[in-house]
């Protein structure tokens, strides 16, 4: 199991390290003008987003590992 | 400070004139009250509400459990619950480097632990839970953000503090940013027995640390990342937890079939990895989503989420969003359907959620940004209504309806 965390650690820091060269390419800000619609935020709206990750952290073993609580009280604690 | 220096030049620069002519004196009161004026119109106006967010989800949930006794003692019983899970959040700006950002979620849980109080003392029949959470960043610079959280979380039976730091840079015209940020939640509650009995107080203690990364890779391309490991130490059963157990009859009692409690882990540790790639398409005003995220933990468990996104506008201020997910996970080695007593004490849990498992999720959304609008109709505002259909194969499915509104000021 040890090992295999090893593997999943590394093979996430090639990951990063790897798309981190895609930085070179900068696109300036005026030419930003489609990331910043509303379809392209990484979340359109928080609440909703929130309503949705709670219906599977309680439903679902894989909660947690992502910088939010894991496991709650009732019906939560996976 | 920068005010300070601002008036400081505007009164030199009325002295100045004020030396040049005879007139230029006659005219220096007016333009001095015009660059104090001018000054303290640039100043910053302080405390303003920015934007306030409504959202009302509605869940109906239909299954069985092997932890319910609202059926057979030796099989799988009644989950049914409904759920209403009303939430505000409004954000704050204090100056030009510091906004809050409050958020408070409400639940409203019908039979919130099917497991084992229903049908003995009602206890969980309706469960009541709220959130109050403080988000607050302070942006010293244009590449650099700091932020902090502070949370404190209500329910019957259990109380949680939440607090985390984090840290984001910003690289290459703001085209790289990187986070980091880490959460501590401490839990306590009363560990209710699958009898309705209250064993007084436990705790637990939960440990995240996150990296995220977003990247731009185009005019219309987004690439997002996330890892993260969670650490948690103490009771991480839940409450009125239950496990079918078999032994031979006694001469006090005849029962071979009952129930008895999970036993959990002390400890547990959790990694999940997260990528999304997005994709804008302008001629049909499209946007597409693929993400996907990996989980596994300390106990076995292997978890594979796939998920994809389609927006696209159906008019200059209306969208629609389709989405579809895919989950499977394997069950943590301590699951089981029942157990032997009185000589088995391993470690064991019958709970659907931990179950081996493929869930499948479709659902669609509807969204009216108004600020996008004709001047007719044009407003700071946007609201959306949507549905989605969660199902697990192991015979749980849940309606999900939701309405939500927001407005900035």
């Amino acid at each position: 199991m040890k090992r295999f965390l090893y593997g999943v650690a590394r093979l996430s820091f090639c990951l990063l390290i790897g798309s981190l060269g895609v930085g070179c390419v900068v696109v300036p800000q005026n030419r930003r003008r489609y990331l910043a619609d509303p379809t392209m935020l990484p979340t359109d709206d928080p609440l909703e987003a929130r309503a949705r990750d709670k219906l599977h952290t309680t439903r679902e073993a894989a909660s947690g590992g992502n910088g939010q609580p894991a496991g709650g009280g009732c019906a939560c604690g996976n | 400070m920068r005010a300070a220096i601002e008036i400081g030049s505007a009164l030199i620069i009325g002295l100045l004139l004020g030396t040049s002519s005879a007139s230029a004196e006659e005219a220096e009161p007016d333009i001095e009250s015009r660059l104090r004026a001018s000054v303290e119109e640039s100043e910053d106006p302080g405390w303003a509400l920015e934007e306030m967010r409504l959202f009302t989800a509605f869940y109906w949930q239909e299954g069985r459990g092997l932890q319910s006794q609202a059926g057979p003692v030796d099989g799988r019983g009644r989950e049914d619950a409904w759920i209403v899970n009303p939430m505000v959040s409004f954000r704050v700006r204090q100056n030009d480097e510091v906004t809050h950002t409050l958020t408070v979620p409400v639940d409203i849980v019908s039979a919130a632990s099917t497991d084992a109080i229903d049908v003995v003392s009602k206890a969980s029949e309706l469960n009541e839970a709220a959130t109050m959470q403080l988000d607050t960043t302070y942006s010293p610079s244009e590449t650099a953000d700091m932020h902090f959280k502070f949370g404190v979380h209500y329910e019957e039976p259990m109380r949680s503090f939440i607090v985390g730091p984090g840290f984001t840079l910003k690289f290459f015209d703001q085209n790289t940013i990187i986070g980091v940020s880490a959460t501590i939640v401490a839990d306590g509650f009363d560990p209710h027995s699958y009898t309705g009995h209250d064993n007084g107080f436990a705790a637990r203690t939960s440990f995240g640390v996150n990296i995220d990364y977003l990247q731009v890779l185009s005019p219309t391309t987004l690439f997002d990342a996330s890892a993260g490991t969670t650490e948690q130490w103490g009771v991480l059963q839940t409450t009125w937890n239950s496990v079918i157990a078999y032994r031979e009859p006694t001469e006090d009692d005849a029962r071979t079939t009952y129930r008895s409690g999970e036993i959990f882990p002390k400890s547990r540790n959790r990694n999940a990895f997260f990528a999304r790639l997005s994709q804008h398409v302008p001629d049909s005003r499209t946007t597409a989503k693929v993400s996907y995220r990996f989980y596994v933990d300390e106990n076995a468990v292997f978890a594979h989420s796939l998920e994809a996104q389609i927006y696209q506008y159906l008019g200059p201020w209306v969208f629609v969003r389709g989405h579809g997910r895919w989950h499977t996970q394997t069950a943590p080695d301590f699951w089981v359907v029942n157990a032997f007593e009185p000589g088995e004490r391993d470690l064991r849990s019958s709970d659907s959620d931990l179950e081996e498992l493929v869930s499948r999720e479709a659902g669609l959304r509807l969204v009216f940004d108004r600020s996008q609008a004709p001047g007719a109709v044009r407003a700071p505002d946007r609201f959306d209504a949507g549905y989605l259909r969660y199902q697990r194969d192991n015979g749980l499915s849940i309606d999900f309806f939701s309405l939500g509104y927001a407005r900035t000021f």
